[in-house]
């Protein structure tokens, strides 16, 4: 089974370290598409189905949670991750009020962080087929 | 007052009479009844003796050679208006008596004398000079006294205000006319105390009156006041209840002390201390959010140099793999480092909740926390005594031992390397010492060892950043204490600190 997932991130190295990292889990084959805004995240949207989107909090432009409450608000209910170094306790809460899933802090080595979100989006994916 | 009763013992009587026989004998019996005596022949003499001498009583012939005995009495009054005279006559007659009595006489007695008449008289006589004179002293202490009270009452430059069980002003003192910004007391006078009261206190005002009248003094309330013109200052009244003989109150006494000063001198502390936590919030923030910022780009270039060493590290010699090793290194140091930084940044502001900690299971876990280090070096953790337990924030207490104990087995070159640990109850602090048999400090790097980011040794020699010693101490103050070291090299250091017991 392929995993779609969207990743959002500014920072194109934050992108290419979370896809390369992904591919070495292995099992699961994950299909990347890494866009550098929510903007664009949104453009792609429209056009492809993903089974789980992946976004940062802080960007220029729109932010992730402003992305979130974009696509709640238009009852896209796509199983969302806030992947975040910048955040803490408020931003965590106002993304669970918002309706996202998971908060993973970016913190620590890249390999564990990596292993956690590849984990992560295999349990949501799952959780959604059962449903 | 010895000398007032023993003057009061023996009234001082001039004895003025002719006749050298009869002046003789007066004299006499009054001495031996224990009044002191003087004697004098004649009015002139009399007269001199008088403007020498204070004399309670005088008793004096009427008929005297030169000046008569009416005028003797007369001019005797003029210089002691106190004085009784007595007058002795041979010519007893109503008119002589009325004449005697109207120039101020007290009494009179007929010639022949008879001594336990006139013994009598002038008992009554000297009884009641003497209850005058009393009198008379009695009066001055008191005007004294009140002459006293009104200087105090006057010169206090707190605000004495007297009013009647209706709260209306009686009286005041000067203070209190300054305070209100009347331009006399008898502007202040009649008016309700409720008045100088600003009305959002005046109700509670007249609750505590009712308040001071059960519990007769009531101590620094605060209250604003207002002045005539209607601007309003922060005061502190201390009202009591003036009460007479059988305990009933008659009125109340109000001191009121202006803390227009007090309260300036306390916002403006308010406001530095306001200005200083923000500063320090500041920092903080800073700190932390610089922190977070540095650890981004780090982790990249971790995750790259992770990247390049294990999928592209045949494409690199071993030059170009050493490169990427020290690349490598560096990147843990600095995470260190800014580990470090947000440890610092959030003593003070993250601490927990006080809890009761038994610092020898603290110290168990520290222990087991550092085992592999501990069997590395072959080294020991030794508690010297029992260690006390205290009420404090466990998380920094524990990251403060463990700082001092891995420091003390870190530093340490010997075979076994050794860390004491004890604590004992002084009177207000608990005392510590955390004590090593390791290489110990130079004195004059002693100074500089408690600074962010000192470190005395290579990194290649000894690992770390150099932050542990600072943080040890910000956490020391944090909890209000104080930290320092002894230490000779070669010879081991020992950190010392306090704690307050509350």
């Amino acid at each position: 089974m392929i995993i779609r997932v969207l990743h959002v991130d500014d920072e194109p190295a934050d992108l290419e370290i979370t896809r390369v990292f992904l591919k070495r889990e292995g099992k699961y084959d994950f299909e990347i598409v890494s866009v550098l805004s929510a903007e664009e995240a949104l453009k792609r949207l429209k056009e492809e189905r993903f089974d789980v989107i992946v976004s940062d909090y802080k960007m220029p432009g729109m932010s992730g949670l402003e992305l979130l409450e974009e696509l709640r608000c238009n009852g896209n209910e796509v199983p969302f991750i806030l992947f975040t170094g910048k955040g803490g306790e408020v931003v965590k809460k106002a993304a669970f009020n918002m309706g996202a899933d998971i908060y993973i802090a970016k913190n620590g080595g890249p390999a564990n962080q990596c292993s956690e979100l590849a984990r992560t989006m295999r349990e949501l994916v799952k959780e959604k087929i059962n449903y | 007052m010895n000398e007032v009763s023993l003057e009061m013992k023996k009234p001082h009587i001039l004895v003025v009479e002719d006749d050298a026989e009869m002046r003789e004998t007066l004299s006499d019996i009054l001495v031996e009844n224990g009044y002191e005596v003087e004697t004098a022949g004649e009015g002139k003499e009399a007269l001199t003796l008088a403007g020498k001498e204070k004399f309670a009583i005088c008793l004096t012939d009427l008929k005297l050679p030169g000046i008569s005995g009416i005028k003797v009495l007369e001019e005797i009054k003029r210089i002691n208006p106190e004085a009784y005279a007595i007058i002795i006559t041979a010519f007893a007659s109503k008119e002589t008596a009325i004449e005697a009595l109207k120039a101020g006489a007290y009494s009179y007695i007929e010639k022949p004398v008879n001594m336990e008449e006139l013994l009598h008289i002038i008992k009554r006589a000297s009884a009641s000079y003497q209850l005058q004179e009393e009198k008379k002293r009695a009066e001055e202490e008191l005007r004294k006294n009140e002459e006293k009270l009104k200087n105090v009452f006057a010169s206090v430059t707190d605000g004495i205000t007297v009013t009647d069980l209706n709260a209306n002003i009686i009286d005041c003192n000067q203070a209190t006319v300054d305070m209100s910004g009347f331009s006399s007391r008898e502007e202040i006078l009649g008016r309700s105390a409720f008045e100088f009261i600003a009305p959002q206190d005046r109700q509670r005002a007249k609750e505590n009156t009712m308040k001071t009248l059960k519990q007769c003094f009531l101590k620094d309330l605060e209250y604003i006041c207002l002045t005539k013109d209607g601007y309003e200052f922060p005061v502190l009244m201390s009202p009591s209840v003036l009460r007479d003989a059988h305990g009933n109150p008659t009125a109340f006494v109000a001191v009121t002390k202006d803390i227009t000063e007090r309260k300036l001198a306390e916002g403006e502390l308010e406001k530095y201390l306001k200005e200083l936590e923000r500063a320090n919030r500041d920092m903080e923030d800073f700190t932390s959010t610089v922190s977070h910022d540095l650890k981004a780009p780090l982790r990249t270039i971790q995750a790259f140099s992770m990247l390049i060493m294990e999928d592209y590290s045949d494409s690199l010699d071993e030059t170009g793999r050493d490169y990427l090793n020290m690349v490598k290194e560096a990147v843990e140091r600095m995470n260190m480092l800014i580990e470090d930084l947000l440890t610092l940044s959030r003593v003070g502001r993250k601490f927990s909740e006080v809890e009761t900690v038994d610092l020898n299971e603290l110290l168990e876990e520290i222990k087991s926390d550092l085992s592999a280090r501990i069997e590395e070096r072959g080294g020991e953790v030794v508690e010297v005594g029992k260690l006390p337990t205290v009420s404090t924030q466990r998380v920094w207490l524990k990251e403060l031992f463990t700082n001092l104990i891995d420091n003390g087995l870190k530093f340490n070159k010997t075979n076994k390397p050794r860390v004491e640990v004890s604590g004992e109850e002084a009177d207000k602090n608990y005392l510590f010492r955390v004590k090593d048999n390791g290489i110990g400090i130079e004195e004059k790097y002693q100074a500089n060892i408690f600074n962010l980011f000192e470190r005395l040794h290579a990194q290649s020699e000894y690992e770390g950043t150099g932050a542990g010693l600072a943080i040890c101490k910000k956490i020391v103050e944090e909890l209000g204490g104080a930290m320092r070291v002894e230490s000779k090299t070669g010879e081991g250091s020992t950190f010392f600190f306090t704690m307050p017991r509350n």
